[in-house]
Order: C-alpha cells, then structure tokens, then sequence
C-alpha cells in the first residue's frame, strides 16, 4: 500500500542529505509536491502514480540541487562544515581532551609499574559524559547524534591500539626495563579481541545509523587527534628542536645534504642517520600515504557524489558500500603497520630489512603477526570477493573504481612482500616461539590471493587503467585527473619502496656501507650508533608524535589534495555552466540581429 | 515546443508577470504558466524556485509566509516596487523584440 506522507519523508531526507537546501525551501518544495499530488489525485490518477508524476514534474533532486546550490555559490564541504559544526565543535573538544588524557597516562608511566592510560580516568570520563549528555540535549538530529557517539566510540578504540603498540616484548626489547612484562599481564589475546569487537561494534553502529557525512565528522576527530598529539613535542620537556625535526626527517636530510656542512662527527652521524631513516619513510609514507588519500578521497567524493552537487565519476549502484568500510579497514591495518615501523625502526634496526623483520616477525609469544595477517587476510578476502562480485555485475566498470581496486591489491601485496626474505635469514630481533611455516603459510596466502586478485583485475581492465587512462583522458573531469594522477604516484611509490627493498637485502648495498661508514663515527654526545635519546622512556612521546605525525602528514596531503581537487571540479562544473548559459544568450541576440 | 534558451530567457519577466495580478505561490505560478502557454512551455516545476529566490534577492520580489491547514505553511510572493519597475522595463524590451521580429516576417 503506498504511504504519501513515507514517501514525502523519504523525498525529504534523499533532498535533505543534498545540503544544498534550508529547510525553508524544501518546505516550500513540499508545499509544491503536495499541491500537485491533490491535483493529479483529482485527475483520477491512483496514490502511487499522483506521487511518481509529481516528482517527475517538479525534477530529480540532483538537478535541483545543482540549481540551488549555484545560487548560493556555497560549495559543498562548506555548507557541510555550517551544518555540521555542532557535532564537530564537541568532537573537537571530547578529541582535546582524549589527546590530552593519553598523553598524560603514557606521561606518567613509570617502568615497572602498571602502565595506565586511565591516569587521567576521571577527566577523560567526564569530558565523554559530558560530551554524550550535550550531544542527547543539544543536537537534534539523529544523524548528528549517532555521529559523535559514534566518534566518542571511535576514540576509544584508539585505547587499545596503543596498548598493543606499547605492551608487548618487542616494545620491551627496544625501550627496554620491565616494560613488556606489561604486555604480559594485559595480554594480546583480550587486548586484540576487545579492539576487533570495538571496531565491530562501531562499523556495525555506523552503517545502521549514521549519516553519509559523518565521515567527515569522523576525520575532524581523527585530524585533531593527530594535531594534538604531532604538536605535543612543542609543548613537552627535554625534546628540543632537533626532536621536532627529527619528526620530519627529510628537511633535516636535504639541509645536511645541500649545505655540505658534514664537518663534524655529530652531522655526519646525522647523515648516515637521517639518510636510512629517509628511505623507510619514503617505503612508508608513499604507498600507505597513497593508500590512505585515495582511501579519504573515496568517501569525500562519495559523500559529494550521493549529494550530486558536484558530478562525480561513480556510482553508486557500482560502489558498494558495505565493503567499503573493510575496505578502509585493511588498508588502515596495513598502513598501521608501516607505522609501527616507522616507530621500531632506529633502535632495533641499522637498516630497512631489520626494521621489516621488526614489525613482521613472529617475535612476541601472543601471536601478533599471525592476528594482523589473518585480520589483513580476512578484510581481504571479504572486500576482494564482494569488489569482484560487483565488478562483475556492473556492465560498465568505471576507471576510477577500477583503478581503486589495483592500486589497493598492489599495495597490500606488495606490502607483505618483504616478509618472505627478512624471516629466515640472521636470529630475529627476540626469540620466536612461533613456528615459521605457519608464518610462511598464512602469508603466502594472503600473498597469493593479491597476485591473484590483481592479476585477474588487470586483465580484465587493462584498457581502463593506469597510463592508459592517463592516455584516453578526456579532460571531462578534473577528479579523475587527479585520481589518475594518484595513481601514477602510487605506482612511483611502489617502484620506490620496491627499489628500497632491494636495496635493503643487497648485503653491499649503499645503504650497508653508509652503516658501516657511520659506526666508524663515533657519536660524540653517547659513543654510540644510535644517541640513547632513542630508547629511553622519556621520549616515548616523541616515537608517539613522529608515527602520528607520518600519519597526518598522509592524511593532511590526501584530504588537501582532494579538497582541492573537489574545489577546483566545482568551479570549473558551475563555470561551464555560466558559459553555456552566456553562450546561449549570446545566441540569442545574434538571432534577434540577423532578424533585424 | 519553446526552445530551452527562449524559456530560459522569459523565466524572469514572465514571473514578474503573473505577480503583477497580486500575491501567490509557485506551484499556482507554475500551473498559470501552462495554462497561458497552452503546454508549450514546459517548465521542470522546481526550477521556478531558484528563480523566484534570486528574484527576492535582487529585490524585486518579496514573500511571506503564511500557514494554512494546521501544520502547512505556504510562501507567497508578490511584487515591489522595485519589481514592478523593472517589470516595465522588461515589457518593453520584450514588445521591441516581438514587433521586430513581426517586422522582418510581415515585410
């Protein structure tokens, strides 16, 4: 039976989620529905053909909101900052203090003692209650509403994950003193589950409730976060500029390189130091800082493209949106990985393979590596099938999902590559309890799932990606230029690491002989390779803020890029327009001319 | 059936037009333009509101609202002075365009 007033609160939601409209002019709009469904319904047309005829009549929502919106000369991410800044001041502010609070707790924490990221419970707490009480009174509604739960919820999954981060022998081995035996007492096992239940709870949460825009929500939070916790360094005692530099190594590298100013022992230590560094940031930032753009691109222009106000290259009927978000999910787990070594690295290893070996072997008893592999394989597997299942439905498959797709098997592939030749050879960093050929089993299946994927996905698109498109661009659509773009990079990058890998096996590679170089040097402040400003528990914030600070670095390049790239595909979409328009009086009054 | 650019361009004088007869609200203004043009004119209805907003904006139009039935609310437009000026001018253009154009036929 058909329900006017359900389909009325449909239409109302479908031209809401456009922002393109106050509430004012879809009242209007409504009114408008209303007075035409009467008039078709006396016609003597049945319910549900007054409803079809009228909507047809008054145009798709895509149209109208395109109209609207040109008036208001308001792009998108705009309006959706105005309409949304309720719940992400409060975010904003339960983000403030969460950074604040976790940073105290790990502040605080003392070798030996039960390490305690609820140092600051109380605070943390109350700041979440009050955010959930203000949130309950003041946001009416309910997508907002499910929106911060939801980041509150989010927040808190970060817990966890820095307990793994800090809490298990590997860690110990590093900073050394007690700090494992921690790990020991938290262990992996409830730890691990408790994340993957949270993460759960919250995907199950979102996708049944909230809003498409709540992802931006959810990246304001993450971004303040991170802000908060890269800034730290700043703020903090006994890390002093070179510490801050030393968050983004690369300037250092260049003003070392370019000044030639490698006199003393100190700077060519710092040489030697930075330039290894250099090259496991380039193998980490590039493919997982990729990864991680596209990733935020996807659901930026998804958001853009549900809201039609801008014209983007995919549909919605071929992007699905269940598996979008294991999707995100692995590519994340994958990319935490790359940070992880970005924070094992300078301590444990002299060079790019120790660091692999670092974050890959089975060096804890608790069964971390086999966790992330089968998790990484099961998101695999889940977003693989459902991506080729859709793939294989849709008869057009668009460049831009397409591309998504190889790009991501390519990187998860080749991410767990260098697993293979850093586990046999040399004794692990700490002693293994793991058998290897579970090890080599679990990874080799995820391995040859990739190849697999990827092969199959390339010869199936062969003429749809890469340079190809790059190649049969049209200029139609700056986004896709830009993702076509990203590609190219993403595949540099891939070559990159790829050569950075190699490097790092080669036993005469460069790299071994700017170590062999460096160790030669004697470190004028500890006599040693590595400055034991590294390993001590005091700096700990500093190994925080420099993986944290990767991260928004990815993520600050992939939301800029593609804001940009939004902004640019807005104006240029409502410029074409003017111009037709223009075009069209122009016609016009040369007609009227001839005619004279 | 009127070309596109043609509707495009009457939009605006065409509004101005039928609110010179009083007050009223668009989906009224929309039905009035099919029956004068006699369904040459076919309009997608929703577009006739950008077009009275920018016109309110300009200063030609204003609206008000008005409840009806309870929970309803409608918007009614109507003229300005401001509105009706320019009304006058359009008028004229429009008349010049026509007579030209009845012009160069008749001749």
């Amino acid at each position: 039976m058909f329900d006017l007033e359900q389909s009325l609160r449909q239409w109302r939601q479908e031209i809401e989620a456009t922002l393109a409209f106050s509430s004012e002019e879809i009242d209007e709009l409504e009114d408008h529905l209303r007075f035409s469904v009467d008039a078709k319904l006396k016609e003597g047309l049945t319910p549900e053909n007054a409803w079809t005829r009228s909507l047809g009549g008054l145009g798709p929502a895509s149209a109208l909101a395109l109209e609207f919106a040109k008036d208001k000369l308001m792009p998108a991410l705009w309006r959706l900052l105005i309409a949304w800044w309720r719940p992400a001041l409060l975010l904003f502010l339960f983000g403030l203090t969460f950074s604040f609070c976790v940073q105290q707790g790990y502040q605080e924490a003392q070798p030996g003692y039960i390490f305690d990221p609820w140092v600051s419970e109380p605070k943390l707490w109350g700041m979440a209650w009050v955010c959930l009480v203000a949130t309950l009174i003041l946001l009416p509604d309910k997508a907002q509403k499910n929106a911060v739960l939801a980041g509150i919820g989010n927040a808190f999954c970060l817990i966890p994950l820095l307990h793994i981060l800090f809490y298990n022998p590997l860690t110990e081995k590093i900073i050394g003193t007690g700090w494992g035996h921690m790990a020991a007492s938290f262990g992996w096992l409830p730890i691990s589950l408790s994340l993957i239940c949270l993460l759960v709870l919250n995907v199950w949460w979102w996708k049944r409730n909230a809003a498409n825009e709540e992802i931006s929500v959810l990246l304001a939070v993450a971004g303040t976060l991170i802000l908060v916790l890269a800034l730290s360094p700043f703020v903090g005692e006994g890390i002093g500029n070179l510490s801050i530099r030393e968050v983004y190594h690369m300037p250092t590298a260049s003003e070392v390189t370019f000044t030639g100013n490698i006199q003393s022992d100190f700077l060519k230590w710092k040489f030697v130091d930075v330039l290894i560094v250099s090259v496991i940031y380039i193998a980490n930032i590039l493919p997982f800082g990729l990864a991680l753009l596209i990733c935020a691109g996807i659901f930026i222009i998804r958001g853009l493209a549900r809201n039609r106000v801008i014209k983007a290259p995919m549909r919605n009927e071929i992007f699905p949106s269940l598996p979008t978000l294991p999707w995100l999910m692995a590519l994340v787990g994958s990319g935490f990985c790359w940070v992880l070594g970005s924070f094992l690295e300078p301590p444990v290893s002299q060079n790019l393979r120790q660091a692999e070996k670092a974050v890959f072997h089975p060096s804890t008893n608790y069964g971390g590596l086999e966790i992330m592999v089968l998790l990484s394989a099961l998101f695999f597997f889940i977003c693989g099938y459902e991506l080729t299942r859709k793939l294989a439905r849709a008869s057009r498959i668009r460049l831009f999902y397409a591309a998504m797709l190889v790009t991501f098997e390519l990187v998860m592939g080749l991410g767990l590559l260098p697993l293979f030749p850093a586990l046999p050879s040399d004794s692990p960093p700490t002693v293994s309890a793991e058998p290897e050929w579970l090890t080599w089993l679990l990874g080799l299946a995820v391995l040859l799932m990739a190849f697999c994927q990827t092969f199959l996905m390339i010869r199936k698109l062969r003429h749809q990606v890469g340079v190809i498109s790059l190649w049969k661009f049209e200029g139609r659509n700056l986004l896709e230029l830009g993702l076509t773009l990203g590609l190219i990079f993403a595949g540099s990058g891939l070559i990159l690491y790829m050569v950075a890998v190699v490097m790092a096996f080669e036993s005469t590679s460069v790299i071994s002989a700017m170590i062999a170089w460096g160790n030669s040097i004697k470190d004028p402040a500890v006599n040693h390779f590595y400055p034991q400003i590294y390993g001590t528990p005091d700096h700990l914030a500093f190994w925080v803020t420099s993986g944290i600070g990767y991260l928004s670095f990815c993520l600050a390049a992939g939301l800029g890029a593609v804001i940009v790239l939004s902004a640019l595909e807005f104006i240029r979409f409502n410029s074409f327009r003017l111009y037709k328009i223009r075009k069209a009086r122009q016609g016009l009054a040369e007609t009227l001319v001839l005619s004279e | 059936m009127i070309s596109r650019e043609l509707i495009a361009a009457s939009t605006e004088p065409l509004v101005l037009s039928l609110l010179q007869r009083g007050e009223n609200y668009g989906y009224a203004i929309a039905e009035k333009v099919r029956t004068f043009s006699k369904g040459e004119m076919e309009w997608t209805e929703g577009m006739l509101y950008p077009v009275l907003h920018r016109l309110e904006r300009r200063g030609l139009l204003k609206s008000r609202w008005e409840a009806v039935n309870g929970e309803r609310k409608r918007r009614y437009y109507s003229l300005t002075a401001k509105g009706r000026e320019s009304l006058g001018k359009r008028r004229q253009e429009w008349l010049a365009v026509h007579e030209t154009l009845t012009e160069a036929w008749g001749a």
